[in-house]
């Protein structure tokens, strides 16, 4: 039942039968196709709606049709519409931005957005997206996701706007640029001729060409004015009388005829109506409640076989609406308290039927405090799962704050609205209000949400011991199937536990969270456990399951909805950092890039520092210093935006002094120690363990040797104790070093004994390159620990690849269509051949070559080619 | 310093007499009908919202809009808050 509202809003108006045939607007309409938007401007009633259903029946091109309402003003809600129309295409389209909206830890405008023009992408033909309505948009954050749209979809979707005023976007811009169709109130006014067919042929009557003219003058050929008028005239005896007293008259077109029209119907008719446009959509089962009456079946039936203004809404002829103009003229006679009254039948009558939104609106329209309170509380559940926050706050905006913090529930779904939009302070005081005041009989899974908020407050305001017990709680009490909830809990309940340093249940935690997610099919909710998942299975030692974890999840995504810069792409986050550690430096540059570009195209801060940081210790490797403190300065300012300065932007600050170590620049190294104040009795947090690697190595090369081995032997126990393997690799290390420096080549040899049998199973290459070259004359020696992995160290010191990647031109990866694009550009193709064996458009192919040559940063096919196979990148 | 709640006078002058029913929902302003066909909506108006709300209104319905004026002293609102 819920779905036939969105079933409205996406139905395409059928033109009513003998319509006049405008051949000259519908040509100029043609020309859709070659702008990227049309905009449809003209007051009420002048046919907009009509001439592009019209359009649409003739012409038949492949349509998205959206009825946009001023309940739409919500940012999801919109999304959530928008997307339904597009699905008409193919249902495909939209998967991942539906599940982004979902998903308020990652979803931004541009996010969802970038992951729809995505897919938009895939759509092979020309096709239309009609928004109607688009006047009752308010919402500056709408309309900037609507410019967003128009600047980066592609080139086969056109937009038509139709709308009472011009809609606030970058109309000029897009006029300039000869981007904008415009059909306007001069266009869509009926001229003499169109008059006389509408008037003597579609609506049957016999006027002579004067009375015509003077019909069309009064109204300025404005199309509803014409319609009244033949309303009003097919009653009437004496035309001629009619004709002039209605040219005389100053009244208002629509006044002066609705009386007319209105004052030819019977009484039961008139109060039918009146009491009917209180609504904005209605059903006769609707009709029925609010007239008590039990035939308004009939009534409805007879409103349309004489044009009375009632639209239908869908296919069935269930839903109608009147037309705005004759709903103005309707609703400005009805009493207040009459209105209030059948508000509150009408709300009440869409709870029956499940339609909470519906039943909110209208008992706030009642006044009836009990009504609201009972509709919002129905409503609020499916308000909060669709993230339609701007409507659910909207709704508690309607209710005085006391009478929302004394009913539990109504306290708990506001404290969800205000943490998910991360307002944590203002949660907290209905967080506690909805504790209070419990309610008994409350659902299990339901208090089990309301501890997973109190546990995400008390993250917020540093309480550790309580963030643990709630989380626990919360997950005793949450349903198995509440995947969202259970992943959000566990993600905190995780973070608490590696920040206590118990990276070990930690693990367990983010496993359970992944699982369940995963299970579930919601693999975007999942991205943020998941890459706490792999991270921290990395710092355990526990190299090749994480990568598991990373193939087992990239297996399940989409490709295509990889493309582009698709937050899907945060797959490769963690990545990155194994890839790094086998060594396959320039596997882990490409990951890293990658989810770097999705990341900033997306404006998504979260994960850009730990993708930079990747890149920053490859700079280092390859002696890149401008780029590297590039990076850092980039990452640390990320870092102190989103408060992670101490622990990612320790990480790259310790990367910028690794790089002066490196340079012999021991001053800088040494002013940089002292602004972290290390010591080497300090017992660092495991978070802090990089950076105090690299002050060990400043120590050593300062000859400071029982400072660094007192400071290792401190992190050594820790790192044994937590099990924390990776940072153990490193130590024993930075040990075999000391002993060296120590002089006692037999103590040096088994440290780096043991160092091998944490990496050797599990193929931790690249720590032994990144430490003093010392460390690999040793390696001969220890080799028959792990011969193989032995033997590929040596062998890589000995033949570094020839062809090391050149990181001063850092290309963007280019898409597998692009790549197939280029591989027929190779082939000789010209633009008409590829789009035929691609079966694209010419435009699409064209696209697709831009894009290419800007990733290139090429200028022509012959210099695309020409990269492509200095790249190596052609089959 | 100006008040933002300062009162404004305005003129709007739209084309046609309006029904009488009609009239209400310019509650409180005063309805002048011309005998040129045109009609003069007056009125203080609180503040700008209220005039864009007249404004739709206005549009919604149809009627087309000739001219709006401010009456007397023009007060800017305060960009000072």
């Amino acid at each position: 039942m819920t779905s036939s509202i969105l079933t409205t809003k996406l139905f395409i108006p059928s033109p009513r039968p003998n319509y006049v045939a405008r051949t000259g607007i519908l040509e100029s309409l043609d020309e859709a196709i070659n702008f990227k938007l049309t905009l449809v401007a003209a007051p009420p009633g002048y046919g907009k709606s009509s001439l592009l259903s019209i359009w649409i029946q003739e012409r038949e091109p492949p349509t998205a049709w959206l009825s946009l309402d001023p309940d739409d003003n919500d940012p999801a809600l919109f999304f959530e519409y928008l997307i339904a129309a597009l699905q008409t295409l193919n249902p495909k389209i939209g998967a991942t931005s539906l599940a982004l909206l979902q998903s308020p830890q990652l979803s931004s405008n541009t996010a969802i957005l970038s992951s729809l023009i995505n897919d938009l992408t895939t759509y092979e033909k020309n096709f239309v997206l009609i928004l109607d309505d688009y006047h009752s948009i308010e919402q500056q954050e709408i309309h900037d996701s609507f410019n967003y749209l128009i600047d980066h979809m592609p080139p086969q979707m056109h937009v038509i706007i139709a709308s009472r005023s011009d809609p606030p976007l970058q109309l000029s811009q897009l006029r300039v640029r000869n981007h904008l169709l415009e059909i306007r109130q001069s266009d869509l006014r009926l001229q003499p001729e169109e008059a006389n067919e509408f008037l003597n042929h579609c609506m049957g009557l016999n006027l002579s060409t004067s009375q015509v003219d003077i019909l069309e003058s009064r109204t300025e050929g404005w199309v509803a004015g014409l319609q009244l008028a033949a309303l009003s005239l097919k009653e009437k005896d004496d035309v001629g009388a009619f004709i002039n007293t209605f040219s005389g008259s100053h009244r208002f077109v629509i006044d002066y005829l609705a009386d007319q029209v209105i004052a030819n119907q019977p009484p039961e008719v008139k109060s039918f109506l009146q009491k009917t446009a209180i609504l904005d959509r209605f059903t006769a089962q609707l009709c029925d409640e609010i007239t008590g009456r039990d035939d308004s079946k009939v009534f409805l039936q007879y409103l349309e076989e004489i044009n009375l203004f009632l639209i239908p809404l869908d296919d069935q002829r269930e839903w109608f609406r009147y037309h705005h103009l004759f709903l103005d003229y309707l609703r400005v006679d009805i009493e207040a308290d009459i209105q209030r009254d059948i508000h509150l039948k009408v709300s009440e009558w869409y709870l029956e039927q499940g339609l909470y939104p519906e039943a909110v609106k209208h008992a706030i329209l009642s006044e009836d405090t009990g009504q609201t309170i009972e509709a919002v509380l129905k409503a609020a559940p499916l308000a909060i799962e669709k993230a339609t926050f701007t409507t659910l706050f909207g709704w508690f905006d309607a209710l005085p704050d006391q009478v929302v913090r004394q009913n539990a529930m109504l306290s708990l779904y506001k404290s969800f609205a205000l943490f998910f939009t991360d307002s944590y302070r203002e949660a907290l005081p209905y967080a506690i209000a909805a504790k209070e005041n419990i309610p008994k009989d409350i659902p299990s899974s339901t208090y089990g949400q309301l501890l997973c908020i109190q546990a995400h407050i008390s993250m917020f305001q540093g309480d550790l011991k309580d963030v643990i017990r709630t989380s626990r709680d919360a997950l005793e009490y949450l349903a198995e199937e509440d995947t969202f909830f259970r992943s959000l809990t566990l993600n905190v309940l995780g973070q608490v536990l590696e920040m206590k340093g118990d990276v070990v249940s930690a693990v367990d935690v983010y496993r359970q969270g992944f699982d369940s997610g995963y299970q579930a099919g919601e693999v975007i909710g999942t991205m943020v456990v998941f890459t706490n998942l792999v991270i921290s299975l990395n710092e355990l030692g526990r190299l090749r399951e994480a990568e598991a974890i990373c193939q087992k999840l990239y297996a399940e995504l989409n490709q295509e909805a990889m493309a582009g810069d698709s937050l899907a792409n945060t797959v490769y986050l963690p990545w990155s950092h194994l890839s790094y550690e086998e060594n396959n430096l320039e596997e882990a540059r490409k990951q890293a890039q990658t989810v770097l570009d999705a990341l900033l195209k997306n404006n998504i801060t979260q994960g850009v520092v730990l993708a930079q940081y990747v890149l920053a210790k490859i700079n280092l490797i390859n002696h890149d210093w401008d780029q590297l403190s590039q990076l850092v300065a980039d990452g640390r300012q990320v870092a102190n935006r989103t408060g992670t300065a101490n622990t990612h932007g320790a990480l790259l600050s310790a990367l910028a002094a690794e790089a002066n170590l490196k340079r012999g620049n021991s001053d800088a190294v040494k002013q940089w120690v002292e602004e972290m104040g290390f010591k080497p009795e300090d017992r660092p947090h495991h978070w802090v363990e990089w950076p105090y690697f690299t002050y060990t190595r400043y120590l050593l090369s300062q000859n400071q040797t029982q400072e660094a081995k007192q400071l290792l032997s401190t992190m050594g126990k820790s790192a044994q104790e937590g099990q924390r393997f990776r940072k153990l690799l490193t130590i024993y290390l930075l040990e075999a070093l000391v002993e060296l420096s120590l002089e006692d080549h037999n103590s040096a040899v088994q440290r780096l004994e043991a160092a091998l049998s944490i990496a050797a199973p599990q193929g931790y290459r690249r720590a032994f390159f990144d430490e003093d070259p010392a460390i690999l004359e040793l390696l001969p020696e220890v080799r028959h620990i792990a011969p193989d992995f032995v033997d590929a160290l040596l062998a890589y010191i000995d033949s570094p690849p020839d062809k090391l990647f050149r990181s001063d031109q850092l290309y963007e990866a280019l898409s597998e269509r692009e790549l197939e694009v280029l591989n027929l550009v190779a082939k000789g193709y010209s633009n008409r051949q590829i789009a035929e064996a691609l079966y694209v458009t010419l435009g699409t192919v064209k696209k697709h070559l831009n894009n290419i040559f800007g990733k290139l940063q090429v200028k022509n096919r012959t210099q695309a080619v020409a990269s492509a196979r200095e790249l190596n990148i052609l089959s | 310093m100006n008040n933002p709640n300062h009162n404004q006078y305005f003129e709007i002058r739209i084309d046609g007499h309006l029904s009488p029913e009609r009239s209400r929902i310019f509650n409180g302003l005063e309805l002048n009908e011309l005998a040129n066909g045109e009609t003069l909506i007056c009125g203080n108006f609180r503040d700008q919202p209220q005039l864009f709300g007249i404004l739709i209104q206005i549009r919604d319905m149809g009627v087309p809009l000739l001219s709006v004026n401010i009456v007397g002293l023009i007060t800017k609102p305060s960009k000072e808050f």
